[in-house]
């Protein structure tokens, strides 16, 4: 029912792609993250809670369409209908059934509730096609309000030394996770805690889908004043895009810089990364969850894709009996 | 033991002395008598008596967490580190009591020889990952802290480097536990004759350093084996950096290719064959003892002389 592509994964009987990493016609998107939502198709077909993002990221004017979970769409004979995948807000499994088969394409999932997003529903399938961007077993996350606490005694061990406590972080997804998990730890306060203007602006955009943020009005910084020198920021916890320019950051003067992420499991990418200090906190399922997640779905034909697919696809082959590949890769 | 777990952590990613001093001011403030002497002990690079060898750690490890060895193999490659590969594919499963460095040693000290696999294999379960890795570390003796030399222990005299018995006895602290065999293990330590071939100014928070790389002669050319940070304010920097700048091949970015002129003595403590690379090998601990002015390129050591020290 799908075909990998150069374009990205083809369904023939629907014409449409999903996630096309080229411009396609039509194309269903799992979740927001530029990895994934790519500009230049014709018709957009998502979660209704990843269109404001998507407009906000390829412009006002595509043209897109939003479903509920479990809504169903029927092109061309092929039942569509998204469930969800716990990866960020409005990222969605994507399932296609003809003729009796069912095909789920996972998207980015974790299984693990962040409170914040649904939780991933295991939907069951006769193929499923699941990522593998942690699939080794050194990945094994430990329950994040263990992580929560690390990350916050982090921040109050810089406050007391009057830094400023600064966390690269996706801004859809990640960013609004700690946003959460640490106001709580601040008894549902976001007192001290500073955005970056890109989050601030992704941060209106889910606002508009009706998610609490706790707070309405997380002061946003586009430049820190000259203040910012003057220890305004010094208690403060400023959410920053990995992306920031190290100017920028250099204007807050004394400050520790964080990284939450899967990748700060191990030792070489956290040293890669010259930080001050690395949370293992993801919005990927870790080895475990990804093992759980793939039997619940009962499917007998497991496709990786994304991240460490060949040890994934061989584990599940030889130790789970599965008929497992890599995605492109032969049988 | 997750302070101390914590405190390796942040030395780890530290990339200045002042980072470091507070990471240990912040760890010796809370840190109780006996596991200040242990941090103390270890952090001037002493070592203990490894109790159980990589090998077993491994295979224990393996048994463990249910998995091939050739997805071990996998994790391998990717983290380069058999320790902490070990450490991080078992799970906790029973909620850590948080003990102490001192009780995780007197652990290892009275381990079952006749059943060490069960003792090590409990003691994984209640660990958190960071705890395991030094843990684990501390098992085979292959923990690393030694504090550069302009860092003394924050007012706690430096301890001797000889032997846990000259350390002096407290209340908590019972020297008998380690008359049964936790001796200082010396490091091998080699120079090496190097070229410097890449400088690279640091960003962000690193904009106070120099990434130089050094290279050595594989035949007719030069292949980079290491990198070691220079602070701008190295008395030796200003001097480095107007020779850089006029003996730049090309520039990308922040990094420049250099003319392969400048031989410079490395102090290296071992090397060790990497698949991941390009030279084949990976050098421990490297430090610039030097600049050879009289030195000609050609007289910069060969590959083979490093793999010779593997």
């Amino acid at each position: 029912m799908l075909k990998h592509t150069s374009k990205g994964l083809y369904c023939e009987q629907g014409d449409f792609y999903i996630d096309p990493v080229l411009p396609v016609d039509k194309a269903v998107v799992t979740h927001a993250h530029s990895d994934h939502a790519r500009s230049g198709h014709q018709y957009y077909l998502a979660h209704k809670h990843s269109l404001p993002i998507l407009r906000s990221r390829l412009g006002e004017n595509i043209r897109a369409e939003g479903l509920e979970y479990g809504e169903m769409r029927n092109i061309n004979g092929i039942k569509v209908s998204l469930h969800p995948s716990g990866h960020v807000i409005g990222a969605a499994q994507v399932r296609l059934e003809f003729k009796g088969e069912v095909w789920v394409v996972s998207g980015d999932y974790k299984l693990e509730d962040d409170g914040f997003v649904p939780v991933f529903e295991p939907v069951k399938c006769h193929h499923f096609i699941t990522e593998a961007t942690f699939g080794l077993p050194i990945y094994n996350w430990q329950p994040q309000a263990q992580v929560f606490s690390q990350i916050y005694s982090w921040w109050q061990g810089n406050a007391a030394q009057n830094r400023t406590s600064i966390i690269s972080a996706y801004s859809l997804g990640k960013s609004q996770r700690l946003i959460f998990g640490l106001s709580k730890l601040r008894g549902n306060q976001a007192a001290e805690i500073y955005v970056h203007e890109s989050i601030a602006r992704m941060n209106v955009a889910i606002r508009s889908q009706g998610f609490e943020l706790l707070e309405d009005n997380i002061p946003s910084l586009t430049i820190p004043s000259s203040q910012a020198k003057q220890s305004k920021y010094s208690q403060g916890l400023v959410l920053a895009p990995a992306n920031a320019d190290p100017t920028w950051l250099s204007l807050f003067g004394d400050y520790a810089l964080a990284e939450c992420s899967g990748w700060m499991q191990t030792r070489n990418f956290r040293k890669r990364a010259s930080l001050d200090a690395g949370f293992v906190l993801s919005d990927h399922a870790d080895w475990k969850d990804l093992n759980f997640a793939i039997t619940a779905t009962g499917a007998e034909n497991i496709y990786t894709t994304h991240g460490f697919t060949s040890p994934l696809a061989r584990w599940l082959k030889e130790e789970k009996g599965l008929n497992a590949v890599e995605l492109g890769g032969k049988s | 033991m997750k302070a101390f777990a914590e405190l390796c952590k942040a030395l780890d990613l530290a990339s200045t002395s002042a980072e470091k001093i507070l990471a240990l001011e912040g760890f010796f403030a809370t840190a109780s008598t006996a596991d200040t002497r242990w941090a103390q002990y270890l952090l001037a690079g002493s070592k203990i008596q490894p109790r159980i060898n990589p090998a077993q750690l491994k295979y224990w490890a393996i048994l463990e967490a249910q998995i091939p060895n050739w997805l071990f193999a996998d994790c391998q490659d990717l983290i380069n580190d058999l320790v902490e590969v070990c450490s991080l594919i078992v799970s906790q499963t029973v909620e850590s009591k948080n003990h102490s460095l001192d009780y995780w040693l007197k652990f290892l000290e009275n381990l079952d020889e006749n059943d060490k696999q069960a003792g090590i294999i409990s003691a994984w379960r209640e660990q958190d990952p960071l705890e395991r890795l030094v843990f684990n570390q501390l098992a085979t003796g292959t923990l690393k802290l030694r504090l550069p030399p302009d860092i003394s222990l924050n007012g706690h005299t430096h301890p001797q480097q000889t032997s846990f018995l000259e350390l002096p006895p407290t209340a908590k602290f019972t020297p008998t536990a380690m008359e049964t065999g936790w001796e200082y293990t010396p490091e091998k330590i080699s120079t090496i004759l190097a070229l410097l071939v890449y400088g690279q100014r640091g960003v962000g928070k690193q904009r106070h350093s120099y990434i130089l790389t050094f290279a050595v002669w594989e035949g007719a050319q030069l292949v980079p084996i290491t990198k070691v940070e220079m602070q701008t304010s190295d008395e030796r920097f200003s001097e480095l950096h107007k020779w850089m700048k006029e003996n730049t091949l090309e520039k990308f970015g922040p990094v420049r290719s250099l003319r392969p002129d400048l031989v410079f003595e490395l102090q290296i403590t071992g090397v060790k064959p990497s698949a991941r690379h390009k030279a084949g090998i990976a050098v421990r601990e490297p430090r610039i003892l030097r600049q050879l002015d009289n030195m000609l390129p050609t007289e910069a050591d060969n590959i083979a002389k490093l793999k010779s020290l593997c």
